[in-house]
């Protein structure tokens, strides 16, 4: 998938960039990320300009994130059945979203950003319990920049390189989730035979 | 499911079974996680020089992708806009708005081997 996206921004640069980050905002599991860090690489290569492909990360994510919150706010939960996005919502899923915006709302919808999975959720959460916007939007909008920001000067800084630094962050997410819930198994044998 | 897990020593092997699939999956991703960095150790990259080159736009034929766009490829490596439509005998009528996989499938020929006539042409025309 990162491959045809890829060619989609060689092709169509600026555009493709926002549909992506758009739509990877709103629901679909794309490497928003990756496309950006590549984009960033190409600016440095002279393809793009550097400026411009950061820029129009953050648009592109911003606008998912209030197409999904205006969505859910205006039409209720109901449309996300209507507009097959049903599936990327499941109940347990917007759930653990409520409870983390109940107890911690900045930092829930500041960090989730940097959540592929998360971050559509909270957005809906948010439009579901109508978080008042400009609040959203300030949370969500720091949190974008500097999502975008990370990723776009990954990028820049490693050029060329950029594919193996994608690959070494995808494993470190793996090792971090696999060592947390490892941690989490012995944890609860230890105790349970204690 | 709920009674599997009610079941004491079923738990227990249930518990088992998981760490050791999460053990796996660790292990694994450790490796390749320090395979990736040892490959961008041996490409020189820790090295505050070649951090310069590719800072600098530099990039190795080797590093050609199926999803590169022949515009893509013409800019990095300075080559004349026809070079390649010349070499590689392309016809579409979208050049260089077209990437190397997309002329594998016209030309009923797989990515691998215009990859590897693209890198050949590349290595061919600094020479």
């Amino acid at each position: 998938m990162l491959a045809t996206l890829l060619s989609y921004v060689l092709l169509y640069k600026y555009l493709a960039i926002f549909i992506i980050t758009f739509f990877g905002a709103l629901a679909l599991p794309l490497p928003s990320g990756s496309v950006l860090m590549a984009a960033a690489a190409f600016s440095i290569q002279g393809y793009m300009n550097f400026p411009l492909v950061l820029v129009t990360g953050v648009a592109g994510n911003m606008a998912g994130d209030s197409a999904g919150y205006w969505l859910v706010r205006r039409y209720g939960e109901a449309v996300l059945d209507k507009i097959h996005l049903r599936k990327f919502f499941s109940r347990n899923r917007l759930d653990g979203a409520r409870q983390q915006i109940e107890r911690h709302r900045i930092l829930t919808i500041y960090f989730s950003r940097f959540m592929t999975g998360i971050a559509p959720a909270v957005n809906v959460v948010c439009g579901i319990t109508r978080l008042p916007y400009k609040e959203y939007l300030l949370f969500e909008g720091l949190g974008e920049i500097t999502e975008c920001s990370v990723f776009c000067f990954i990028g820049f800084i490693f050029g060329s390189n950029w594919e193996y630094v994608s690959q070494l962050g995808g494993k470190s997410w793996i090792i971090v989730v696999a060592g947390m819930l490892t941690t989490f198994v012995i944890g609860g044998m230890i105790f349970k035979k204690r | 499911m709920a009674n599997i897990i009610k079941n004491k020593k079923t738990r227990a092997i249930v518990q088992w079974v998981l760490l050791v699939v999460l053990v796996g999956i660790l292990a694994y991703s450790l490796y390749t996680f320090v395979s990736n960095l040892e490959s961008l150790r041996l490409r020189g990259y820790m090295r505050a020089r070649f951090r310069r080159q590719a800072m600098a736009q530099k990039i190795t034929p080797d590093q050609i992708r199926g999803w590169m766009t022949f515009r893509y490829v013409n800019l990095v490596f300075g080559l004349p806009p026809q070079y390649l439509q010349g070499a590689l005998n392309i016809k579409d009528a979208h050049y260089p708005n077209l990437s190397l996989d997309a002329l594998a499938k016209q030309q009923n020929v797989s990515s691998a081997q215009i990859l590897a006539k693209t890198s050949a042409a590349v290595a061919n025309f600094h020479h």
